[in-house]
């Protein structure tokens, strides 16, 4: 049977298909080609061959072929074909096999007598088949979302439902992702054993070239790169966050190529891009009372236990009228910890000398002290982002309080990204019988919002 | 039958007194403040707040009275209210000027309660003090069966108002004397009673002086060192305490024997140097034991030293 | 032969040329962001000049994708318009590998596994930045890191002087762990306030206060045998206060006309008097009545126990009267009490032998106050 010869363009479908053979005779035809490539002696026969090539031939075309097997290897293809769709195109009796890394992974698949990769039968968008494994290529795919920071909506389809409906930021938090990223692909009607690799870079492709891990999912070097990194679209788009290990605030370029059996790799793909958050925090304080869930007020922050609220030694505790109301907010995957430290370890009167001493306690049965309290936490809620809880000495009830201590104590925390973080403390005293009258107690708290990115 | 008998008896005075679950709850009561002077003028209208607290672990219940006060067995600084009939016959109770906010106070534990209170000066009130307290009694539903006490719990805050600027403070010492003639160690009461002669309180103060025979000064105690207070029209008994351990001073004067104590007391809060109060009284302190101690080594030195003398004689 | 000899002088070296090309392109430095990180800075207000009150630390914490080789360095660098206001003054800085801290996410990568090792002894110092450089922290002589540790230092002002950028709002800041070519970092945000402190003020007041408590609202009696031995029962009293000084008053019931003591109020009625003498003797068959003591909750000055109510002889109780005006003061003391001092009362009662069977009760009023 005469070969045929096809062309490819590099962007779109196959003008010309072959028709396909029935399945048994395909099978057969291939493992007798199987087997008369790969399970006699043909590693031994193929590096003779080779070297007869190489011995025999003149000598720029001895260079450029020592080359051609030097490097063609790392990037050849190597699966065995289990695909209900076969086609023999021009069997042949003529020369030619194929030769195995040690671990298995590439193959080449050597030819004679065929067109050579001459850049003379490339157009722009066109290129001539060269031999006869690439009219088994797949569809070139295309990236059909790549996404880190869309706000409100998002082309991404196989994703979670509110990736759809939110964009990246409903799933990454506030200005979206900074270290990873969602890619789907575009398959170009390919089937769905195609498998997939995904080449990125940050620099278009110009020096930086790297690849995505299949498990991992983290960009690797060309020499970590191998076959269990080609997935196939259902494998890569089940995993939420395809992209990871990213720096943050960069631009990647990513493209995709496909493969649909042994040497059936193809030219990879359009590039797109897409640029990680920079990351973002948010935090701020307001002095509201109890309803101040809305309230912004600006510094100096102070809140008083004076006039209706002023303590009486000996007394039972009170409570400020004033909340200490947070805002927290931020995309950092560790979330946030909010922690307190107080200059004096307690309401302290330079009058006086004395200091009403704060501590972790129930102040109904301490006879003294002074703390604080969560009163309120609320944050828009999201499936993919994360909550707010005060830490235990901090969620008592009634009149216990967490210490606001001279060392740092936590005392809110979020275990992911949140958006519109909102929390409140109360402030409780109760100065015991042995403190003298004075105007002056006074204790400064400083609050510090920590994100871990 | 008689050991039937025997048996029987015990039984029946276990039956005759039912031993009864009590619902014991404990009472606690804070106030703030514990007392309060004002001036006011007639027709004046004043407001403030008095708080409360419960530190126990259950709610105690408190009614309010206002009633007049008087002194607890003349003990100057104390108060408790008049009864209805006292307080509408005493000339110098403010009653019936004040208004409460509430005549229940429900004390939840662990919680501040304000009670808000209004002093309505009539416009016709003559000059000087009167008096008015604000007292809350505790008030508990028990399981009344068998034999028992229950007590309830009362505190109040006595009010002194003080109308015009016009008043007189007068007053009388009746009395000045220690507890005691002769000690053996200094453990000296000075038992002091002054009459409050003025239209206000008055709070004496002032000093107690001690001197031995060689009118050396022993000791200086203070006079009512509390400021516990004498309301007007009312006689007020003062204790103050004289302590020393030994009978020699840091500056090395003797305390035995006879002993002068001379009180001065002043009163007034204006111009108090020109209004003193002054009494003496004289007490002895003759540590007998030691005296006695003391004088039987020596007799019996002396006893010995005649024996010896009268052996020495004989050879 | 000869054939062969030439093509394999020309294809072994090329050959090698690629292979030795290709082990470069292999072992080129791969730069990787970091799994964790986070800076715990003990201040958030912008513009702090790092002395005294203004003092600002950093805590970092940090987890490497890589393991980074011994003898390398950590670096924070900020961003490049705030030179000079994160290193207030160029110099050394104090640096303590921490193991912990607060903002600690416990069981994850944001959890300090151990305190960041040495490959000598820690040293640190800020730079300040310049034309074309920036602000850096550099912490040096690191031991190895191993990827899915995270390690703690801590480096606070020395020589070199920390403080903060004078914006509000979000800094982006770059941590670097590197060791030779092999390096791992991140960029990241954290943020500065106006202010970051919330001052709490409180007026303690000056009028005084008096807490009174008693333990018990009810006291049983047990069984009163006529003529009999007397029965006790008690409770404890507790004061404090804060004026100069406090008194406990009591006053009883009885019968509502005659005395206080208890009384039966069902028929036929019966009044065990409190009595009309000061005390009672109840060890004395001949003497029945109702009557308290009061233990002294000091044992020395200053509480002091009415001498009609102290419970130094056994059997010996005070007798109390009726209403406001035959209020007895039972206990008082001159000067403050600033914690609860308590003390026991002890009730004794005993029925004469005219007294009938039945439930004998009397409410007992306990006034307490501070000194006017």
């Amino acid at each position: 049977m005469a070969e045929r010869v096809g062309f490819e363009p590099t962007v779109r479908k196959p003008v010309q298909r072959f028709s396909r053979p029935s399945l048994s005779t395909t099978q057969s035809s291939l493992l007798r080609h199987k087997l008369y490539h790969k399970d006699m002696l043909f590693p031994l026969l193929t590096n003779i061959f080779n070297l007869h090539i190489i011995i025999y031939m003149p000598n720029i075309l001895r260079i450029l072929f020592t080359i051609y097997i030097c490097i063609y290897p790392i990037s050849l293809l190597a699966k065995e074909l289990d695909s209900p769709n076969y086609k023999i195109v021009g069997a042949t009796t003529k020369g030619g096999g194929t030769t195995q890394t040690t671990d298995g992974d590439y193959s080449a698949l050597l030819e004679i007598g065929r067109i050579s990769n001459n850049p003379r039968n490339y157009s722009t968008s066109y290129k001539m088949f060269t031999s006869p494994e690439e009219a088994f290529l797949p569809a070139v795919p295309e990236v059909a979302c790549f996404e880190t920071t869309t706000n409100g909506s998002s082309n991404c389809t196989t994703g979670p439902t509110e990736l759809t409906t939110g964009g990246m930021v409903a799933i990454c938090g506030p200005s979206g992702c900074y270290d990873k990223a969602r890619f789907e692909i575009d398959i170009n009607d390919n089937p769905t054993d195609t498998l997939y690799a995904v080449m990125i870079s940050t620099d278009n492709f110009s020096s930086d070239i790297q690849y995505i891990d299949g498990s991992s999912f983290w960009p690797e070097s060309i020499s970590t790169h191998n076959l269990s990194d080609f997935l196939t679209k259902t494998d890569w788009e089940t995993q939420v966050f395809n992209i990871q290990g990213l720096q943050s605030a960069t631009t990647y370029y990513i493209r995709i190529f496909a493969l649909h059996g042994d040497f059936t790799q193809t030219e990879p793909g359009p590039i797109s891009s897409a640029t990680t958050s920079a990351g973002s925090v948010f935090f701020d304080i307001d002095i509201e009372d109890s309803t101040g869930i809305s309230a912004e007020t600006t510094a100096p922050y102070t809140i008083s236990f004076t006039g209706a609220y002023e303590l009486i030694g000996g007394s039972a505790s009170t409570t400020a009228e004033d909340r200490i109301w947070l805002d927290g907010s931020t995309n950092s995957e560790g979330g946030f910890a909010i922690v307190v430290r107080g200059v004096n370890g307690g309401l302290k009167s330079d009058t006086t000398g004395q200091t009403i001493v704060s501590a972790t306690a129930d102040l109904n049965t301490a006879l003294d002290g002074f703390g604080i309290q969560s009163e309120y936490i609320d944050y828009d809620t999201y499936p993919y982002l994360g909550s707010i809880t005060a830490m235990t000495d901090y969620s008592g009830t009634g009149n216990y309080v967490g210490i606001v201590g001279t060392s740092a104590t936590k005392v809110y925390e979020s275990d992911a990204p949140v958006y519109n973080g909102r929390m409140a403390l109360k402030v409780i005293a109760k100065p015991g019988m042995d403190k003298s009258a004075a105007t002056d107690y006074q204790e400064t708290i400083y609050f510090v919002l920590i994100p871990r990115f | 039958m008689k050991y039937n008998g025997i048996l029987l008896l015990p039984v029946i005075i276990l039956l005759l007194s039912v031993y009864p679950s009590y619902a014991q709850i404990a009472l606690s009561i804070g106030v703030s403040p514990t007392s309060k002077v004002i001036k006011l003028n007639p027709g004046e209208s004043y407001s403030d707040e008095i708080v409360y607290w419960n530190l126990s672990q259950e709610a105690d219940t408190y009614r309010v009275f206002i009633s007049g006060f008087e002194q607890i067995e003349n003990q100057p600084g104390t108060a408790i209210i008049l009864t209805a009939e006292e307080d509408a016959i005493t000339n110098y109770s403010a009653s019936k000027w004040v208004t409460v906010s509430k005549d229940i106070l429900e004390l939840e534990p662990n919680k501040n309660v304000k009670l808000q209170y209004t002093i309505n000066v009539p416009t016709d009130t003559t000059d000087g003090e009167f008096n008015v307290e604000i007292f809350l009694i505790s008030e508990n539903a028990y399981q009344q069966q068998g034999t028992a006490a229950f007590t309830n719990l009362a505190a109040g805050t006595p009010i002194l108002i003080q109308i015009g600027d016009d008043y007189v403070q007068n007053a009388e010492l009746l009395r000045f004397v220690a507890d005691k003639k002769v000690y053996e160690k200094i453990d000296v009461n000075f038992l002091t009673t002054i009459k409050n002669l003025g239209d206000m309180h008055i709070t004496p103060t002032g000093e107690i002086l001690i001197q031995n025979i060689f009118r050396q000064e022993v000791a200086r105690i203070p006079f009512n060192k509390n400021a516990q207070s004498l309301l007007r029209d009312t006689l007020g008994n003062y204790e103050d305490n004289w302590t020393q351990s030994g009978y020699l001073t840091p500056s090395k004067a003797i305390a035995l024997g006879p002993m002068k104590a001379k009180l001065m007391v002043t009163y007034r809060s204006f111009q108090p140097g020109f209004a003193v109060l002054a009494s003496e009284t004289t007490f002895w302190i003759i540590p007998w034991k030691i005296i006695i101690a003391i004088l039987t080594v020596l007799l019996l030195a002396i006893i010995i030293r005649i024996s010896k003398k009268k052996i020495e004689k004989r050879v | 032969m000869k054939s062969l000899k030439t093509s394999i002088k020309i294809v072994v070296p090329t050959l090698f040329l690629i292979l030795s090309t290709a082990f470069f392109i292999v072992f080129s430095a791969q730069a990787g962001t970091l799994a964790a990180v986070y800076i715990f800075m003990s201040r958030l207000k912008a513009g702090l000049d790092g002395s005294g009150a203004n003092a600002v630390q950093f805590i970092l914490a940090i987890d490497t994708a890589t393991n980074i080789p011994t003898a390398g360095t950590i670096t924070i660098e900020f961003p490049d318009d705030e030179d000079t206001s994160w290193c207030r003054t160029a110099g050394a800085l104090t640096v303590t590998a921490v193991a912990a801290s607060a903002v600690d996410l416990t069981g994850t990568t944001w959890d300090i596994d151990s305190a960041l090792p040495t490959s000598g002894t820690l040293t640190a110092a800020c730079s300040q930045g310049g034309a074309g450089t920036v602000d850096t922290i550099t912490i040096s002589s690191v031991g190895s890191l191993t990827a899915g540790t995270t390690y703690g230092v801590q480096v606070a002002s020395s020589t070199g002087v920390l403080g903060t950028n004078g914006t509000t709002g979000e800094h982006e800041v770059t941590v670097t762990a590197a060791s030779g070519v092999t390096l791992d970092s991140k960029s990241f945000k954290i943020y500065l306030l106006g202010d970051d402190a919330v001052v709490i003020t409180a007026t303690v007041s000056d009028m005084p206060t008096v807490v009174c408590s008693i333990s018990s609202n009810t006291v049983n009696l047990g069984t009163l045998y006529p003529g009999g031995a007397y029965a006790t029962g008690g409770h404890t009293i507790s004061t404090s206060t804060t004026s100069s000084g406090y008194y406990w008053a009591v006053y009883g019931t009885g019968d509502s006309s005659t005395d206080a003591g208890l009384y039966k109020s069902t028929a036929t009625t019966h009044l065990i008097p409190s009595g009309a003498t000061a005390t009672l003797d109840l060890t004395n068959a001949t003497i029945y009545g109702f009557g308290l003591t009061l233990s002294d909750p000091d044992s020395t000055d200053p509480a002091t126990v009415a001498p009609n109510f102290v419970d130094t002889t056994a059997g010996t109780f005070g007798t109390i009267d009726r209403l406001y005006s035959g209020a007895k003061l039972v206990l008082s003391q001159s000067g403050t009490q600033g914690s609860a001092e308590n003390s026991t009362v002890t009730y004794g009662a005993k029925a004469g032998s005219s007294a009938p069977a039945g439930t004998y009760q009397e409410t007992v009023y306990w006034i307490c106050g501070g000194y006017y």
